[in-house]
Protein backbone atom coordinates (compact mmCIF):
# COMPACT_ATOMS: atom_id res chain seq x y z
CA UNK A 1 0.00 0.00 0.00
CA UNK A 2 1.47 3.21 -1.20
CA UNK A 3 1.18 6.82 1.21
CA UNK A 4 -1.79 8.39 -1.24
CA UNK A 5 -3.03 4.96 -0.98
CA UNK A 6 -2.99 4.90 2.94
CA UNK A 7 -4.16 8.24 3.33
CA UNK A 8 -7.28 7.74 0.93
CA UNK A 9 -8.56 5.08 3.18
CA UNK A 10 -7.79 6.86 5.88
CA UNK A 11 -9.66 9.58 4.80
CA UNK A 12 -12.95 7.62 4.07
CA UNK A 13 -13.07 5.34 7.34
CA UNK A 14 -12.56 8.79 9.39
CA UNK A 15 -15.15 10.31 7.78
CA UNK A 16 -17.23 7.09 8.72
CA UNK A 17 -16.19 7.44 12.29
CA UNK A 18 -16.87 10.74 12.34
CA UNK A 19 -20.75 10.63 11.18
CA UNK A 20 -21.20 7.64 13.46
CA UNK A 21 -20.14 9.61 16.60
CA UNK A 22 -21.95 12.67 15.15
CA UNK A 23 -25.39 10.41 14.37
CA UNK A 24 -25.43 10.20 18.17
CA UNK A 25 -25.60 13.73 19.18
CA UNK A 26 -28.65 14.70 16.80
CA UNK A 27 -30.97 13.89 19.24
CA UNK A 28 -29.40 16.11 21.63
CA UNK A 29 -30.35 19.98 22.38
CA UNK A 30 -29.73 22.42 19.37
CA UNK A 31 -26.31 23.53 20.68
CA UNK A 32 -25.13 20.04 19.64
CA UNK A 33 -27.00 19.57 16.21
CA UNK A 34 -25.02 23.20 15.10
CA UNK A 35 -21.95 21.43 15.68
CA UNK A 36 -22.22 18.33 14.44
CA UNK A 37 -24.50 18.25 11.53
CA UNK A 38 -21.60 20.54 9.68
CA UNK A 39 -19.81 18.02 11.10
CA UNK A 40 -21.68 14.89 9.11
CA UNK A 41 -21.95 17.07 5.71
CA UNK A 42 -18.01 17.58 6.14
CA UNK A 43 -17.64 13.82 6.46
CA UNK A 44 -19.66 13.00 3.96
CA UNK A 45 -17.68 15.43 1.41
CA UNK A 46 -14.51 13.89 2.83
CA UNK A 47 -15.53 10.24 1.91
CA UNK A 48 -16.45 11.35 -1.57
CA UNK A 49 -12.77 13.28 -1.99
CA UNK A 50 -14.20 16.54 -2.57
CA UNK A 51 -11.55 19.33 -1.92
CA UNK A 52 -9.84 16.81 0.62
CA UNK A 53 -7.42 19.48 1.95
CA UNK A 54 -10.32 22.04 2.65
CA UNK A 55 -12.20 19.48 4.14
CA UNK A 56 -10.10 18.54 6.69
CA UNK A 57 -9.32 22.33 7.58
CA UNK A 58 -12.98 22.70 7.78
CA UNK A 59 -13.20 19.30 10.09
CA UNK A 60 -10.38 20.60 12.23
CA UNK A 61 -12.33 24.31 12.74
CA UNK A 62 -15.60 21.97 13.97
CA UNK A 63 -13.30 19.75 16.22
CA UNK A 64 -12.43 22.52 18.25
CA UNK A 65 -15.64 24.14 18.48
CA UNK A 66 -16.85 20.90 19.80
CA UNK A 67 -14.00 20.76 21.95
CA UNK A 68 -14.83 24.14 23.79
CA UNK A 69 -18.09 23.30 23.81
CA UNK A 70 -17.72 19.98 26.09
CA UNK A 71 -14.68 21.94 27.64
CA UNK A 72 -12.33 18.97 26.48
CA UNK A 73 -13.18 15.52 24.85
CA UNK A 74 -16.62 14.25 24.82
CA UNK A 75 -15.33 10.37 24.57
CA UNK A 76 -11.79 10.62 26.14
CA UNK A 77 -9.65 8.36 24.27
CA UNK A 78 -11.56 7.65 21.14
CA UNK A 79 -12.19 11.59 20.62
CA UNK A 80 -8.34 12.23 21.38
CA UNK A 81 -7.54 9.53 18.46
CA UNK A 82 -10.10 10.91 16.49
CA UNK A 83 -8.39 14.11 16.59
CA UNK A 84 -5.00 13.04 16.28
CA UNK A 85 -5.87 11.41 13.15
CA UNK A 86 -7.64 14.31 11.33
CA UNK A 87 -4.36 16.51 12.60
CA UNK A 88 -2.26 13.89 11.02
CA UNK A 89 -4.27 13.80 7.77
CA UNK A 90 -4.62 17.54 7.46
CA UNK A 91 -0.62 18.38 7.99
CA UNK A 92 0.23 15.49 5.55
CA UNK A 93 -2.21 17.08 2.78
CA UNK A 94 -0.75 20.85 3.35
CA UNK A 95 2.70 18.74 3.53
CA UNK A 96 5.23 21.18 1.40
CA UNK A 97 6.83 18.21 0.20
CA UNK A 98 6.70 14.28 0.14
CA UNK A 99 9.34 13.78 2.54
CA UNK A 100 7.17 16.09 5.46
CA UNK A 101 4.00 14.26 4.03
CA UNK A 102 5.04 10.92 4.92
CA UNK A 103 6.94 13.00 8.84
CA UNK A 104 3.40 13.77 9.95
CA UNK A 105 1.63 10.34 8.23
CA UNK A 106 4.37 8.65 9.75
CA UNK A 107 3.58 10.38 12.82
CA UNK A 108 0.38 8.77 13.41
CA UNK A 109 1.56 4.99 12.78
CA UNK A 110 3.62 5.46 15.83
CA UNK A 111 1.14 7.39 18.01
CA UNK A 112 -0.63 4.36 17.20
CA UNK A 113 2.04 2.19 18.02
CA UNK A 114 2.73 4.12 21.52
CA UNK A 115 -1.05 3.96 22.45
CA UNK A 116 -0.86 0.05 22.81
CA UNK A 117 2.92 0.22 24.54
CA UNK A 118 2.10 2.73 26.84
CA UNK A 119 -1.10 1.50 27.35
CA UNK A 120 0.53 -2.24 28.50
CA UNK A 121 3.13 -0.37 30.33
CA UNK A 122 0.55 1.19 32.95
CA UNK A 123 -0.70 -2.25 33.45
CA UNK A 124 2.12 -4.18 33.98
CA UNK A 125 3.26 -1.03 36.87
CA UNK A 126 -0.02 -1.18 38.57
CA UNK A 127 0.08 -4.18 40.98
CA UNK A 128 -3.97 -4.72 40.36
CA UNK A 129 -3.23 -5.24 36.83
CA UNK A 130 -0.57 -7.66 37.89
CA UNK A 131 -2.82 -9.67 40.06
CA UNK A 132 -5.47 -9.93 37.88
CA UNK A 133 -7.81 -7.73 40.74
CA UNK A 134 -8.36 -4.63 37.65
CA UNK A 135 -9.93 -6.36 35.48
CA UNK A 136 -12.14 -8.25 38.32
CA UNK A 137 -13.34 -4.47 39.25
CA UNK A 138 -14.44 -3.86 36.34
CA UNK A 139 -16.33 -6.89 36.14
CA UNK A 140 -17.67 -6.53 39.23
CA UNK A 141 -18.14 -2.56 39.06
CA UNK A 142 -19.43 -2.15 35.73
CA UNK A 143 -22.85 -0.34 35.25
CA UNK A 144 -22.96 -1.57 31.15
CA UNK A 145 -26.14 -3.79 30.94
CA UNK A 146 -24.36 -6.50 28.55
CA UNK A 147 -21.36 -7.09 31.26
CA UNK A 148 -23.92 -6.82 34.30
CA UNK A 149 -24.78 -10.29 32.70
CA UNK A 150 -21.30 -11.08 32.84
CA UNK A 151 -20.76 -10.01 36.76
CA UNK A 152 -20.05 -13.96 37.13
CA UNK A 153 -16.52 -13.44 35.58
CA UNK A 154 -15.51 -11.05 38.73
CA UNK A 155 -15.98 -14.73 40.73
CA UNK A 156 -12.67 -16.35 38.69
CA UNK A 157 -10.01 -14.75 39.68
CA UNK A 158 -7.51 -17.29 38.03
CA UNK A 159 -9.27 -16.72 34.62
CA UNK A 160 -8.76 -13.11 35.10
CA UNK A 161 -5.33 -13.07 35.80
CA UNK A 162 -4.96 -14.79 32.85
CA UNK A 163 -6.67 -12.48 30.80
CA UNK A 164 -4.80 -9.79 32.41
CA UNK A 165 -1.63 -10.93 31.34
CA UNK A 166 -2.59 -11.50 27.68
CA UNK A 167 -3.43 -8.05 27.16
CA UNK A 168 -0.27 -6.80 29.30
CA UNK A 169 1.96 -8.84 26.90
CA UNK A 170 -0.06 -8.39 23.42
CA UNK A 171 0.17 -4.63 24.30
CA UNK A 172 3.95 -4.40 25.62
CA UNK A 173 4.93 -6.87 22.13
CA UNK A 174 2.87 -4.93 19.87
CA UNK A 175 5.52 -2.96 18.40
CA UNK A 176 7.33 -6.18 17.75
CA UNK A 177 4.73 -6.99 14.94
CA UNK A 178 6.47 -4.16 12.77
CA UNK A 179 9.07 -6.46 11.83
CA UNK A 180 6.99 -8.58 9.68
CA UNK A 181 3.76 -7.73 7.57
CA UNK A 182 2.41 -11.43 8.22
CA UNK A 183 2.68 -10.82 12.09
CA UNK A 184 1.08 -7.17 11.80
CA UNK A 185 -1.74 -8.32 10.42
CA UNK A 186 -2.31 -11.11 12.49
CA UNK A 187 -1.70 -8.62 15.75
CA UNK A 188 -3.62 -6.09 14.34
CA UNK A 189 -6.31 -9.13 14.11
CA UNK A 190 -5.82 -9.65 17.35
CA UNK A 191 -6.22 -5.69 18.60
CA UNK A 192 -9.17 -5.02 16.32
CA UNK A 193 -11.13 -8.17 18.36
CA UNK A 194 -10.04 -6.77 21.62
CA UNK A 195 -11.35 -3.33 20.46
CA UNK A 196 -14.25 -5.27 19.71
CA UNK A 197 -14.89 -7.17 22.81
CA UNK A 198 -15.03 -4.07 24.74
CA UNK A 199 -17.28 -2.25 22.51
CA UNK A 200 -19.58 -5.27 22.71
CA UNK A 201 -19.21 -5.70 26.55
CA UNK A 202 -18.67 -2.14 28.02
CA UNK A 203 -20.23 0.39 25.22
CA UNK A 204 -16.72 1.05 23.86
CA UNK A 205 -18.33 1.46 20.01
CA UNK A 206 -16.54 4.75 19.19
CA UNK A 207 -12.94 3.49 20.50
CA UNK A 208 -13.49 0.47 17.64
CA UNK A 209 -14.26 2.52 14.90
CA UNK A 210 -11.84 5.03 15.51
CA UNK A 211 -8.18 2.47 16.25
CA UNK A 212 -9.13 1.17 12.93
CA UNK A 213 -9.07 3.96 11.97
CA UNK A 214 -5.69 4.38 12.35
CA UNK A 215 -4.25 0.89 10.52
CA UNK A 216 -3.76 1.76 7.11
CA UNK A 217 -1.67 4.55 8.44
CA UNK A 218 0.66 1.11 10.31
CA UNK A 219 0.08 -0.90 7.52
CA UNK A 220 1.82 1.50 4.89
CA UNK A 221 4.48 2.16 7.90
CA UNK A 222 5.24 -1.20 8.08
CA UNK A 223 5.52 -2.05 3.64
CA UNK A 224 7.96 0.93 3.63
CA UNK A 225 10.20 1.34 6.39
CA UNK A 226 10.81 -2.17 7.45
CA UNK A 227 13.25 -4.04 5.57
CA UNK B 1 -25.96 -5.50 20.23
CA UNK B 2 -25.28 -4.85 16.24
CA UNK B 3 -27.11 -1.62 16.64
CA UNK B 4 -25.42 -0.38 19.62
CA UNK B 5 -21.91 -0.71 17.53
CA UNK B 6 -22.78 1.85 15.49
CA UNK B 7 -25.23 4.03 17.64
CA UNK B 8 -25.35 3.86 21.04
CA UNK B 9 -25.33 7.53 22.44
CA UNK B 10 -26.62 7.01 26.31
CA UNK B 11 -23.84 4.61 27.15
CA UNK B 12 -21.67 7.30 25.25
CA UNK B 13 -23.52 10.02 27.39
CA UNK B 14 -22.94 7.90 30.53
CA UNK B 15 -19.01 8.44 29.90
CA UNK B 16 -19.23 12.01 29.50
CA UNK B 17 -21.07 12.40 32.70
CA UNK B 18 -18.53 10.02 34.21
CA UNK B 19 -15.69 12.31 33.14
CA UNK B 20 -17.71 15.89 34.32
CA UNK B 21 -17.90 14.13 37.53
CA UNK B 22 -13.85 13.62 37.81
CA UNK B 23 -13.04 16.85 36.11
CA UNK B 24 -15.53 18.48 38.92
CA UNK B 25 -13.94 16.38 41.51
CA UNK B 26 -10.29 17.42 40.16
CA UNK B 27 -12.16 21.12 39.19
CA UNK B 28 -9.15 20.52 36.38
CA UNK B 29 -8.55 23.79 34.91
CA UNK B 30 -11.83 25.80 37.12
CA UNK B 31 -13.73 23.45 34.48
CA UNK B 32 -16.09 23.06 37.73
CA UNK B 33 -18.41 24.97 36.56
CA UNK B 34 -19.06 23.23 33.31
CA UNK B 35 -19.46 20.34 34.46
CA UNK B 36 -21.64 20.55 36.81
CA UNK B 37 -23.64 22.61 34.49
CA UNK B 38 -23.77 19.59 31.93
CA UNK B 39 -24.82 17.48 34.62
CA UNK B 40 -27.45 19.37 36.00
CA UNK B 41 -29.08 19.57 32.41
CA UNK B 42 -29.01 15.74 31.28
CA UNK B 43 -30.55 15.08 35.02
CA UNK B 44 -33.08 17.68 34.30
CA UNK B 45 -33.92 16.17 30.70
CA UNK B 46 -34.08 13.03 32.31
CA UNK B 47 -36.84 13.83 35.05
CA UNK B 48 -39.04 15.74 32.08
CA UNK B 49 -38.23 12.89 29.69
CA UNK B 50 -39.34 10.97 32.72
CA UNK B 51 -36.42 8.52 33.15
CA UNK B 52 -35.55 9.78 36.40
CA UNK B 53 -38.79 10.48 38.62
CA UNK B 54 -38.68 13.84 40.41
CA UNK B 55 -41.34 15.28 42.29
CA UNK B 56 -40.10 17.67 43.94
CA UNK B 57 -39.08 21.80 42.94
CA UNK B 58 -35.66 21.77 43.98
CA UNK B 59 -32.37 19.83 42.43
CA UNK B 60 -29.61 18.55 44.25
CA UNK B 61 -26.87 15.92 42.88
CA UNK B 62 -24.36 14.08 44.61
CA UNK B 63 -20.81 12.25 43.10
CA UNK B 64 -20.05 8.85 44.96
CA UNK B 65 -16.75 7.00 44.19
CA UNK B 66 -16.45 3.72 44.83
CA UNK B 67 -12.70 2.12 45.27
CA UNK B 68 -10.96 -0.67 46.72
CA UNK B 69 -9.12 -0.54 49.99
CA UNK B 70 -7.22 -3.70 50.36
CA UNK B 71 -9.94 -6.12 50.43
CA UNK B 72 -12.76 -3.90 51.09
CA UNK B 73 -14.92 -1.87 48.71
CA UNK B 74 -15.48 1.82 49.90
CA UNK B 75 -18.37 4.22 48.83
CA UNK B 76 -17.04 7.73 49.26
CA UNK B 77 -18.93 10.65 48.85
CA UNK B 78 -16.97 13.24 47.44
CA UNK B 79 -18.98 16.16 46.03
CA UNK B 80 -22.50 17.70 46.68
CA UNK B 81 -24.10 20.03 44.36
CA UNK B 82 -25.46 23.37 45.55
CA UNK B 83 -29.21 23.22 45.49
CA UNK B 84 -30.72 24.76 42.17
CA UNK B 85 -34.66 25.23 41.34
CA UNK B 86 -35.86 22.32 39.32
CA UNK B 87 -36.33 23.81 35.83
CA UNK B 88 -38.64 21.40 34.65
CA UNK B 89 -38.59 20.96 31.11
CA UNK B 90 -36.30 23.59 30.20
CA UNK B 91 -33.62 20.77 29.28
CA UNK B 92 -35.71 18.37 27.07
Amino acid sequence: MNIDEAMRLTEIMLGLAFIQQSVEHLHRPNDEKILFIPRIILSLLLIIGFQVAWVLIALVGVSLMILKRFSGPYNGGSDRMGLLILVCLTLAHLAPSHLWQEIAFGYLAMQLILSYLISGWVKIVNPAWRSGRALQDVFAFTTYPVSENLRGFAEQPKLLFVMSWCVIAFELLFPLALLNTNILVVALIIAATFHLANAFLFGLNRFFWIWLTAYPSIIWFQGNYIP
Amino acid sequence: MIKRMVYNPWRNEALFIASCAERLIKDEMGYGTHSTNEIIMRIERDIADGVMIGAGQYLQFRLAFISREDDRIVKHVLHLSDIIELKRGAAS
